[in-house]
């Protein structure tokens, strides 16, 4: 192998027609930063998509549809019934019920329509509530008239010039409650019950002994670690169709939810890769299309090369080491390109840039491939030459 | 003639032939050509344009196979070679000149000269040496970093003897290494080759239809309708 050779005859040759080698690099560079800049979005978004559960925990679990809207003010549910609930399923390891009205909420002589939820005193650890301000409601607080605002709430209660809320007193189902804190805005399409943001927490017994409903509307919990989570479900689910025969509750868990989300996001991964390969190869076709046409044009040089003893593989190995330059700068380019592509996209979208090395890994790898695989079959046509056609041509 | 019959010629060349097919055409060339070249010869070939002249020389030179025929180099069968054994032939026996000087554009004279060397697998710097040495001995030592563009037709020429001689090559093939070139410096040129013969006793076989320049050849040889005929005895 002469290789030094081949590299010195290579970039003599690149850099004598410029022009030609910056269309190739062109086409390759954008090819690279396509397979780059998708798949570094599809692992963005992914990400994104992921954060907010994972941020919730993947231990996370949700019952619903189990309150019975056809009889609004009487619950099929009762709160002491789902006591039961965590005895017979031992692979959870908390269990938070509550239960969501409606009120009009009056401050300041200001009212709003808002949700009502009556929580019990783990509700804000098992939603991994965030406080902004004061503090959450525990156990201390059942049958009191202590309440916690979401942040839809202490909004509106900033724009009419409230700005120390704790403290301060909402009229909810007109009694007079005391709020003692504030939660931060938790993130949207979770699996947390959607009031959270919009509403006002009260405990669930204040709730019970205002308005005389018992009604469970759903419940949140979480599992113990290690937990066969398909199996936990399987045992809530057959609890539930001891106590409602009516409904069949909806059981949703965090982690069957993350491994849903997490096919179909490398789904979209795949498919965006895929896109991008196509780019690719079009980049690919585009270096073989220039050189074949170098080849064709420096056919009396091969021959002159022959005719001086390189033998084929030196001929091939001095053509496949320009593919392969083209395609080693192109790729460089081309990362550097698909990278700030990646970002100028999650900028925009105002996702969480980052970069992983798969992108880079398969940028470099494929450009090689393509380098190697494009840059062959001029290559060899060159080499393939005889060296009395070759002096010939003109 | 005693000389002769002892070494092993160089070339040795028994009924070769070659025919080219054009369309359905069969289009004999060379129709059985018998020639020896021994070490330290001078040839000269002649013959009309058209005459098959090149089509010998590239066989002789190993680009080209003959249809038929048998062919000795150095006593060694080369019909059936395969192209690495050819190639390698190529690169440490035999120096090309041709009309055209067929210098790569890209590369400086000294790189051109070294060309043959790096084929070899010689090292850059090893074969730069040697490249100069050899431009000092055709007279363009100072344009040793010129690229061909820049020099002259005859200035040229001389560079590509010199890339022919820099491997050391058991024979000089030339095809018409002055039909570029305007008399005087066709002259010169042909001082050059017939000074490295006497001087060096370096084997050449040059192809000319000039006949001034083929009378300066000790032995000439004629291709007419396909056979070769000699027309003088090498003068030893
Ligand atoms: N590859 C080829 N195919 C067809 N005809 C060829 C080929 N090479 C040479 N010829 C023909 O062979 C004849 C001899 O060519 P050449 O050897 O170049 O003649 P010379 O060098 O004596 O002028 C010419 O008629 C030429 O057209
Ligand atoms: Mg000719």
């Amino acid at each position: 192998m002469k290789l030094y050779l081949y590299f010195r005859e290579a970039t003599r040759s690149l850099l004598s027609s410029l022009q030609r080698t910056f269309l190739a690099l062109l086409g390759i560079s954008i090819g690279i930063a396509s397979v780059i800049a998708m798949v570094s979005v599809g692992e963005i978004v992914k990400e994104e998509a992921l954060r907010q559960f994972q941020e919730l925990g993947t231990d996370f679990l949700v019952i619903s549809n189990i309150a019975d809207e056809t009889k609004t003010g009487t619950g099929i549910i009762p709160l002491k019934s789902t006591v039961s609930i965590p005895r017979a399923c031992p692979s959870l390891r908390e269990f938070a019920p509550y239960a969501v009205t409606f009120s009009t909420v009056i401050c300041s002589g200001k009212s709003w329509g808002s949700s009502v939820l009556g929580v019990t005193g783990n509700f804000h650890t098992v939603n991994k509530l965030l406080i902004d301000k004061g503090r959450p409601l525990s156990e201390v607080d059942q049958e009191m008239k202590n309440c916690v605002i979401g942040d839809r709430i202490a909004e509106q209660m900033r724009q009419i010039g409230i700005t120390n809320m704790i403290g301060s007193k909402l009229l909810i189902f007109d009694h007079l409650f005391t709020i003692v804190g504030v939660v931060k805005q938790a993130s949207e399409n979770s699996l947390r019950p959607q009031e959270i943001n919009d509403g006002v927490m009260i405990p669930y017994l204040t709730l019970k002994r205002i308005t005389g409903n018992d009604q469970v509307t759903g419940i949140v919990g979480r599992l113990k670690k290690n937990t066969n989570v398909s199996a936990a479900v399987e045992q809530i689910q057959g609890i539930f169709d001891q106590i409602v025969r009516e409904k069949k509750p909806y059981i949703q868990t965090a982690s069957e939810l993350i491994g849903q989300m997490n096919k179909q996001m490398n789904l979209l991964t795949m498919f965006l890769g895929i896109v991008g390969c196509i780019a690719l190869v079009v980049g690919g076709v585009g270096v073989m299309n220039v050189m074949l046409v170098s080849v064709a044009e420096r056919r009396r040089e091969i021959g002159i090369r022959r005719a001086l003893g390189a033998r084929r593989r030196d001929i091939q190995g001095q053509f496949i080491v320009e593919a392969f330059l083209l395609c080693l700068f192109g790729g460089l380019a081309g990362i550097a390109l698909g990278i700030s592509g990646a970002y100028g996209i999650s900028r925009f979208q105002q996702w969480h840039f980052f970069i992983s090395q798969t992108p880079i890994l398969l940028g470099f790898g494929v450009s090689a491939m393509v380098g190697l695989f494009f840059g062959f079959y001029p290559a060899w046509q060159a080499s393939k030459l005889r060296p009395i056609e070759a002096l010939r041509a003109n | 003639m005693t000389a002769e019959l002892q070494t092993t010629p160089v070339i040795e060349l028994k009924g070769i032939k070659k025919t080219f097919r054009v369309g359905v055409l069969d289009l004999p060339i060379l129709k059985g050509i018998d020639l020896s070249i021994h070490k330290g010869e001078m040839t000269a070939i002649t013959g009309t344009s058209g005459g098959g002249k090149s089509t010998l020389m590239n066989i002789i030179g190993l680009l080209d196979e003959p249809t038929a025929g048998a062919y000795s180099f150095e006593g060694r069968e080369v019909i059936n070679l395969d192209d690495d054994e050819l190639s390698s032939i190529r690169n440490k026996k035999i120096g090309f000149v041709f009309q055209q000087f067929n210098l790569l554009p890209r590369l400086s004279a000294a790189e051109n000269v070294a060309m043959p060397l790096l084929y070899r697998g010689e090292s850059i710097r090893k074969s730069d040496t040697t490249a100069r040495t050899f431009l000092e001995k055709v007279g363009m030592g100072d344009r040793a970093d010129h690229n061909p563009m820049e020099l002259s037709g005859g200035q040229q020429q001389r560079v590509a003897i010199a890339r022919a001689l820099a491997g050391n090559p058991s024979i000089i093939l030339a095809d018409e290494p002055t039909g570029a070139l305007d008399s005087k410096v066709g002259q010169e040129i042909m001082d050059l080759f017939l000074r490295l013969n006497r001087e060096d006793g370096i084997t050449i076989v040059m192809i000319t239809h000039d006949p001034r320049i083929a009378t300066q050849c000790a032995k000439r040889c004629n291709i007419c309708d396909g056979l070769i005929k000699r027309e003088s005895e090498a003068v030893s």
